[in-house]
């Protein structure tokens, strides 16, 4: 099966007002400001020519930004990938999370890995918790003819319950409730 | 696109079970026309449930599918399932009784997509069906799913588990995420060890079919209660059997294979990788090759990973076991005729034997 991909990425900041588009790109990248993907993917089969399934999926934000995560380091870099992760536990004997990978970029279908705790920067180790949400970014610059990578790991601070969601939550579970109904039981 | 060819006769019984590497489904033929479905995945050349897509491609209409059973709310049993009980409105939907709960339903209501995603998608799943079915059967060890003459052939239907005691346990650990007021969003993991899945066994009279889902092992809670159990314990063997979590060492006892399963019984495997965990593993699948010479993978195909290799380059200099999970998609066939003794097997797509 072949998988093809066009992105067209409309991004609208009212924070961030760069002048051409790969400048907002990366300060979306670096801030996760507020923005649209439209992701257009079209599946080909390759025993059938003729069966081709076209899906657009669009996604109209992003979380609120993390603070500080706008970097001159990598304001001239060129993102290679986005990876939005979630912890699926921590070892810490083995001193590693593993986390589920979906590619924000591209189409890349999704991966498990195992990350180095020491990838963690210190002020995110309070958010490292089975199901917390973060973000790789793989950054290429090319300067003077030679190519420098870097990344950047940054867990995404998520907003508290409120006590409105709690009560609305408890009274869905009681309306689902109601719905069930009992099977008859062998002797 | 997987050419399933014809649909089984009114006379035959059929297990196929499906596999994209990473997730599991089950489509059975009960006879006379009539199905039942067990757990979803995505069929990836159709983006939808392989069952349903399967059903579609022999010719099943919707009103013959009489149940759907999501034996628990993990994302890779339960993908596209609330896509499958919109498509068959007439089947009864049936769900693991941990969910005849309030806090266990609270946990599906956070967790329902809403205010969370990722590994939540098991939870807004069943949430989804919940939300919009009237009526929904929580099961339980010695719940009655289906009791009923298919072409002739008294078939029943039944969970073995979960064991009421596991509820307990099951509710607590759901109950450990429960938002609080305050607590901050994050999404709901995986809770281990999987002692809320119903294990679903098909009584066919002189024959049975064990569909063990992912329950895990456990003297009180798991396998070992439902083998100890006067009613579970002395059902009639089956010979064709759906291997626990994954062939996992954690959803196995020998006692299943003497006492719940004939010798040399058919064994269907789907794998699962996540989390740094392959399932099977070589030693999962040397053991079950000791218990029987017909055991086959619905998913074999390759674990790596698949994204542009100046990518794959870069990502290793920070994460290593990086796995592909939805691998190569697969499905194992069994029919046979209600007077025969032996299947047939057929292998589609990925699946092969192990």
């Amino acid at each position: 099966m072949n998988v093809s991909n066009s992105s067209d990425i409309n991004l609208e900041s009212s924070v961030f007002k760069g002048n051409d588009s790969t400048d907002k790109l990366q300060a979306v990248i670096a801030g996760f400001r507020p923005i649209e993907i439209t992701r257009e993917t079209t599946i080909k089969d390759e025993y059938d020519n003729s069966f081709n399934i076209t899906h657009t999926n669009k996604k109209n934000k992003y979380e609120p930004p993390v603070q500080g995560i706008w970097s001159p380091a990598i304001a001239d870099s060129t993102p290679l990938q986005i990876w939005e992760g979630t912890v699926i536990n921590v070892n810490n004997d083995d001193k590693v999370m593993n986390v589920l990978l979906e590619a924000k970029l591209d189409q890349v279908p999704r991966h498990s890995a195992s990350i180095d705790l020491e990838w963690v920067s210190d002020q995110d180790k309070d958010l490292l918790v089975p199901g917390a949400v973060f973000y790789l970014t793989l950054f290429k610059r090319t300067k003077r003819g030679s190519i420098e990578n870097s990344q950047e790991l940054r867990f995404r601070r998520r907003p508290s319950w409120s006590k409105a969601q709690v009560d609305r939550i408890e009274k869905t579970a009681e309306v689902l409730l109601a719905k069930m109904k009992t099977l008859p039981r062998a002797e | 696109m997987i050419d399933y060819l014809k649909s089984p006769a009114k006379n035959e019984i059929e297990v196929t079970v499906f596999g994209p590497g990473y997730g599991e489904s089950i489509a059975v033929h009960l006879g006379g026309g009539e199905w039942i479905l067990i757990d979803s995945c995505i069929d990836p050349y159709t983006g939808e449930s392989a069952s349903g897509s399967y059903l579609d491609s022999i010719g099943v209409k919707p009103d013959k599918v009489r149940s759907i059973v999501a034996s628990h709310w993990h994302d890779d049993h339960v993908r596209g399932i609330s896509r499958l009980a919109t498509k068959y409105p007439t089947a009864d939907f049936v769900i693991s009784a941990v969910f005849n709960d309030k806090e266990a339903l609270a946990f599906l209501s956070a967790y329902n997509g809403e205010s969370s995603s990722g590994l939540a998608r098991g939870a807004k799943e069943l949430f989804s069906v919940i939300n919009t079915r009237d009526n929904v059967y929580p099961a339980l060890h010695k719940s009655i799913i289906l009791d009923d003459k298919f072409n002739d052939v008294s078939i029943k239907v039944t969970a073995f588990s979960p064991v009421p005691a596991a509820f307990a346990q099951s509710i607590a650990h759901l109950a450990h995420y429960l938002p609080k007021n305050g607590n901050s969003i994050n999404n709901a993991p995986e809770i281990h060890p999987n002692l809320e899945s119903i294990v679903v066994h098909i009584d066919l009279g002189d024959d049975a079919i064990l569909l063990g889902s992912d329950l895990e092992n456990h003297n009180k809670l798991g396998w070992t209660a439902i083998i100890d159990d006067n009613w579970s314990g002395k059902r009639v063997p089956a010979t064709a059997y759906k291997v626990a979590h994954h062939g996992s060492y954690t959803g196995d006892t020998p006692n299943i294979w003497s006492k719940l399963l004939s010798p040399e019984p058919i064994a269907c495997l789907t794998s699962y990788k996540l989390a740094g965990k392959y399932l099977p593993t070589d030693a999962d699948k040397e053991r079950v090759k000791e218990n029987t010479q017909h055991a086959y993978i619905a998913s074999g195909a390759s674990r790596k990973p698949q994204m542009d290799k100046g990518q794959l380059k870069r990502l290793k200099d920070i994460a290593t076991n990086i796995t592909l999970l939805d691998t190569g998609f697969g499905a194992i066939r069994l029919r046979k005729k209600f007077n025969e003794k032996s299947w047939s097997i057929e292998l589609f797509g990925a699946a092969q034997r192990l």
